[in-house]
This record gives structure tokens, C-alpha cells and sequence, in this order.
């Protein structure tokens, strides 16, 4: 087990060296620098003025060998490199941006997991009735509904029409920030302002999961070993979730994996509109300013955000199988 | 399954095999399955009219006496059916329902022409990686693993930003960054028909690689093709509107659902249906297709069948 999690811990290495080659490629490959950028907001300004900026940010340096340097700064330092826009070190704000979009997305893992596993399971159990119908169309309408109209959605009916219409039996809940600007910061405070955009996050997934999970107890139900199970006069409750449920966990481990990259894009989207200040939030901004060095970090941070969680997801799937361990 | 004597005289001049003609005769079959299922065809119904919507946006704009563009900045934010907006206008008194039917334009040739080429692409490398085998298998699928494992949203994000891109360029950039999952699964199929026994009759009567994979792997993975094309197409449309609505895809005055939805989400407080119609346009766009794509996979694989 420990050489499968070296080897599989090894092999991001390479993965993580690509990316940040990639985009950092791709950013000075093109052309309009953040100094043309500030060109053109300042029509006055003189070409020593451009020459010097350039220089302070040591744009003059061929690309690779900045490269270089910026990647022994994040290696040996941890240090992502000063601002493109402030000349602050981004590496303060990611530091107070990645527990926000962690607990964001992890929230809406667990609420996808809580919704999706009964519901698969009870689906696949009524066959063809009516709830297995209902659940089958809403799994695709949450496939398709797009997760930022659906936070907006949220926002409208709990934060602004449950004051104002006479929607007095729904609860009235914040529409964006992590907490209350005033008096706020408590537990309770924090979780309110959590449970929209996580529920918004989570709805993809509860689709996609509700889906899986129903298909492979569909086939489960099936099997011999769970007429067995039965007929051993065990409980259905015990048949469904020990012996039927186990089946779809090896895969729905699997699956939660694959689905981390989708969670921090998606997160990007929720956290622009529930102004939640997160990675994505910091992301945008970034972009819109321009600021490089900035959106090379978050870049990076995503992807290491998300391999992370693949090598988690690998290591469980190691755990729970052990053909796995030893292929 | 066949013998070996039969595939081979079934391989008749034209060239037209036996995998061939069957795999034409179940398209049709699945066709008829796909016309009885009745979700199915509401979704097509649905999508067609959205379709419509887009193709004859101009006859909208004549309707409803707006161009997509001209402002009225003094009836702004109207409400539906004031002022003569059907459906409402926007920020700058622009009429919603021509903004949505130009909108649907932008979105609907996006997501079917980066489909279109994502699936080259990736049947491509599929059927090479799955075919051929060997090293250009596994430098294909490691390159796959790698570009699997990058996080896309940020990615998009990033080279949107880098090149502000038109309606043609940023479907060519959803294909560039989407491929490797169609190939891992075209690959994945190929590989089942090259281990079928007629392939192997085909090798043994001389048929060239080429030969085969033109005439007996591709015929086969038609219905694969259909039924990925047909998931892709909504995926794409939720992508391209989530990059309009952060402000990097298609860019205003140009409409597109999700810039639309990015200039109406201040307004959330005082005009919730400016907020409701466009992204009601993207969820019962990507609903339809989606609808009609698990209706296609269940007609060209009934025994699967989720219903």
C-alpha cells in the first residue's frame, strides 16, 4: 500500500511541472503584456515610463529563463512571486482564499453524497414506480441546470422573496459573503451563508451520482448473492446497504475523484455569485487585472487541488480493493 | 457469431462488409425505438423550437420591432409586456426576446460546431491509440491522463482571458481542451471490435490497417459517436454560457445566454425575470439535449435501458 501511494504521489510531480509550463507558456507567448494593459488605460504615458515598468517587473528577461526562476521561488520558498497589479506577494492572499473554496466544495460533496446515495438506492428499489420516474427526470434537469442561474435562482426565492412576497414559511437566508458584515462570524452565522451556494455547487453531482448509483443498484439487485442476502432472512435495510450498496461504492469512490475538478470549476462560478472569497473570486479578479503572477498561482493551485483529491480518491479505491494495490 | 468462411465471402467487391451493412441497419432500428420513446421526442420537440428560435431570430426582431442591439436607455429595466417589450428589456433597454433568439445563434453554433470537432479529434486519436496499439497507445492515453487531470474551467478561463475569442474561436478552444475524453472512450471501443473475429478474417485475407479501421472499427463505433455527440452538445452549451456569464467568452453588446444572464444577476433584487429567461434558455436547451441523448443511448443499446 505505501509503494502504491509513493509511486502515485511520485507521478504528480511530472503532472504538476506540465501544467505550470503550460500556463506559464501560454501567458507571455501571446501577445498584450499587463504593461500594454496599463498602455492603453493611460494614453499619456511615455515610452521610457513603459521601458521602466517593464523592467521593475522584469518582463525583459527571455520567458524560460523567468520560468526558471519563478519555479525555484515556488519550490524552495513556497513563494509564487510578487503581484502583476500591486506588487504584493500573491501568496498571502491564496493562503486566505484555499480554506473558503475548501470548505465550499467540500460542503457540497457531502450534500451531493447525503442526496444522492438514498436516493439512487431508493430509486433502483421502486423500479418503474412513480418516485423512480420523478427522481429519473430530475436527475438529467439537475445534469442540465446551469449551477450559477440556479444560485441565482436560490438568492431571489430565499434571500429576497421570502422577505418581501408571502413566502413567510421559507427561511430567509443571506444572498452572498461568507458571514454577516455586522455582529456575524459565528458557527451559525457561517453556516448560513454556506448552505445556498452549496447547494447550488452540489446540484451537478447529485444528478450524476443519483444516476450512477441507481444503475449499478439496478444491476446489484439483481445478483445472486443478494437473492442469498434475502433469503437468509436478513433485514432489506441490511440487504440493500451492505450487500447491494457495497457493489456501487468501489466506483462511486471512483467517481467523487473525477468529479474534484468539476467541483473547483464549478466553485469559480458559485463563489462570482454569492461573492463568496474564495480561489475563484481571486481568480477573476486576477484575470480582469491582468495580474500574471496571480492567475499562474490559482492556476496551479487548482490543479494541485485537484490531483490531490484524485490521489485520494486512488488511495481509498486502493483501500477498498486490493487488486488494485498490486497491479 | 460468424465463422471465419463467412465473414469472408460477406466481404463482397464494393468492399461493403458485413459490420457495415449491420451497423446501418441498426441505426435505422434504434431510429424507430428513439421515435416510440415519448420523453424523447418531446425533448426533440422542445430542442427543434428552440432551433427554430435561432434560425429565424431575425424574423423575432421584425416581430417585436427591436434589433438586438439598439438601445432605449429611457425604458430600461422594463417589465414583461411593458412598453412594448414582450419579454422585458435589459440595463440598457435592450428587448429581451430578440437579444435571447440572437443569443441562441451564438450558443447553439458554439456548442454544435466545437462538438463536431472534438469528436474528430478524438475519434482520431481514439482509433489510432485503440488500433494500432502498442507505444502510440500508451504515449496517446498518458498524454490523455495528463490533460484529464488538469482542472478545465480555470484553464478556459485563463486562454479566454489571453485571446478574447470570437464565436469560431472559442468553439475551436472547447475542442482543443475536451477531446481526451472522447478518445479514451472511442479507444476503449475500438479495442472490443479489433478482438472481434471478423476483424481477424479481414487481417487474414489482406486488408490493410487503414482498410479495416475505414471499414470494419468505424462503421462500429457510429452509434458511440451519436450518442457522445449528443451528450457533448448540452455540456458545451453550459460551458460556453458559464465563460459568457464570468465575462470571458462571447463578449456585449454581442447576446449569448450567459452574458446576458451576467448583466441581469446586479438586478436580481428589483427584476427577477430578467435573471429567469436567459437561464431558462440554457436549462431547457441542455435539458432537451440531454433528454434526447439518453433516449438515443437507450435506442442503440436496449438491453441498458435506464427506463
Amino acid at each position: 500500500m505505501l509503494r502504491f501511494a509513493v509511486r502515485r504521489i511520485l507521478i504528480m510531480i511530472p503532472l504538476l511541472l506540465g501544467v505550470s509550463f503550460i500556463s506559464f507558456a501560454l501567458m507571455n507567448l501571446i501577445p498584450g503584456s499587463p504593461v500594454t494593459m496599463t498602455a492603453r488605460s493611460n494614453p499619456k504615458i511615455r515610452p521610457e515610463d513603459i521601458a521602466r515598468i517593464r523592467e521593475q517587473l522584469g518582463l525583459n528577461d527571455p520567458w524560460p529563463q523567468r520560468y526558471a526562476e519563478w519555479l525555484s521561488g515556488v519550490v524552495f520558498h513556497l513563494d509564487f512571486g510578487p503581484s502583476f497589479y500591486n506588487r504584493l506577494p500573491v501568496t498571502d492572499r491564496i493562503w486566505a482564499a484555499i480554506p473558503n473554496t475548501l470548505i465550499l466544495t467540500s460542503s457540497a460533496l457531502v450534500i451531493s453524497l447525503l442526496i444522492s446515495i438514498p436516493l439512487g438506492i431508493y430509486s433502483a428499489v421502486y423500479h418503474r414506480r412513480v418516485f423512480d420516474r420523478v427522481v429519473n427526470i430530475s436527475v438529467v434537469a439537475l445534469y442540465a441546470i446551469p449551477s450559477f442561474w440556479l444560485g441565482l435562482l436560490l438568492i431571489i426565492v430565499f434571500a429576497v422573496k421570502a422577505d418581501r412576497w408571502d413566502l413567510w414559511w421559507l427561511p430567509s437566508l443571506p444572498a452572498g459573503g461568507i458571514k454577516s458584515s455586522r455582529g456575524g462570524g459565528d458557527l451559525w452565522d457561517r453556516f448560513q451563508h454556506l448552505i445556498l451556494p452549496a447547494l447550488a455547487l452540489s446540484s451537478f453531482q447529485i444528478g450524476a451520482w443519483t444516476a450512477y448509483i441507481r444503475s449499478s443498484m439496478l444491476e446489484a439487485l439483481g445478483q445472486d448473492y443478494v437473492r442469498t442476502a434475502r433469503s437468509k432472512g436478513l433485514r432489506e435495510s441490511l440487504v440493500l446497504y451492505r450487500h447491494a450498496f457495497r457493489n456501487a461504492l468501489l466506483t462511486l469512490v471512483t467517481l467523487v475523484g473525477l468529479a474534484i475538478p468539476a467541483l473547483f470549476g464549478g466553485s469559480i462560478l458559485i463563489e462570482a455569485v454569492f461573492s463568496w472569497p474564495g480561489m475563484g473570486q481571486l481568480t477573476l479578479e486576477a484575470v480582469g487585472r491582468r495580474d500574471y503572477t496571480m492567475v499562474q498561482a490559482t492556476t496551479i493551485l487548482f490543479a494541485v487541488l485537484t490531483m490531490f483529491g484524485n490521489l485520494i480518491a486512488d488511495l481509498l479505491y486502493g483501500l477498498i480493493d486490493p487488486r488494485v494495490r498490486k497491479s | 457469431m460468424s465463422t471465419l468462411a463467412e465473414t469472408i465471402t460477406t466481404t463482397d467487391a464494393l468492399g461493403q462488409s458485413r459490420a457495415a451493412r449491420a451497423s446501418r441497419s441498426l441505426v435505422r432500428s434504434a431510429l424507430g425505438r428513439f421515435a416510440r420513446d415519448r420523453v424523447a421526442m418531446t425533448a426533440l420537440i422542445i430542442f427543434v423550437s428552440v432551433a427554430l428560435f435561432a434560425i429565424f431570430a431575425n424574423l423575432v426582431s421584425r416581430w417585436t420591432g427591436f434589433t438586438p442591439y439598439e438601445n432605449h436607455l429611457a425604458q430600461k429595466l422594463s417589465a414583461p409586456g411593458e412598453n412594448g417589450y414582450v419579454l422585458g428589456s435589459d440595463a440598457n433597454g435592450r428587448d429581451i426576446l430578440t437579444r435571447l433568439a440572437y443569443g441562441a445563434r451564438v450558443s447553439i453554433t458554439v456548442a454544435f460546431m466545437a462538438t463536431l470537432v472534438e469528436l474528430t479529434i478524438g475519434l482520431g486519436i481514439g482509433l489510432i491509440a485503440g488500433y494500432a496499439g502498442g507505444w502510440a497507445d500508451s504515449i496517446l492515453m498518458r498524454l490523455v491522463d495528463v490533460l484529464l487531470s488538469i482542472p478545465t474551467l480555470p484553464l478556459l478561463i485563463l486562454i479566454a482571458t489571453l485571446y478574447s475569442p470570437g464565436t469560431y474561436t472559442l468553439a475551436l478552444i472547447f475542442a482543443l481542451i475536451f477531446w481526451p475524453g472522447d478518445s479514451r472512450l472511442i479507444r476503449g471501443e475500438a479495442l472490443a471490435i479489433k478482438s472481434r473475429e471478423y476483424v481477424d478474417a479481414a487481417r487474414v485475407v489482406g486488408v490493410s490497417p487503414v482498410g479495416i479501421v475505414l471499414r470494419h472499427v468505424l462503421p462500429n463505433v457510429v452509434p458511440v459517436m451519436i450518442v457522445l455527440a449528443s451528450l457533448t452538445i448540452p455540456s458545451l452549451i453550459l460551458v460556453e454560457s458559464a465563460l459568457s456569464f464570468i465575462g470571458v467568452g462571447i463578449q456585449v453588446p454581442e447576446p449569448s445566454w450567459g452574458n446576458m444572464l451576467d448583466e441581469a444577476q446586479r438586478f436580481y433584487r428589483t427584476n427577477w425575470t430578467y435573471v429567469f429567461f436567459p437561464g431558462f434558455m440554457i436549462f431547457i436547451t441542455s435539458l432537451s439535449l440531454y433528454l434526447i441523448g439518453d433516449g438515443l443511448r437507450d435506442a442503440f443499446d436496449p438491453k441498458q435501458s435506464s427506463r
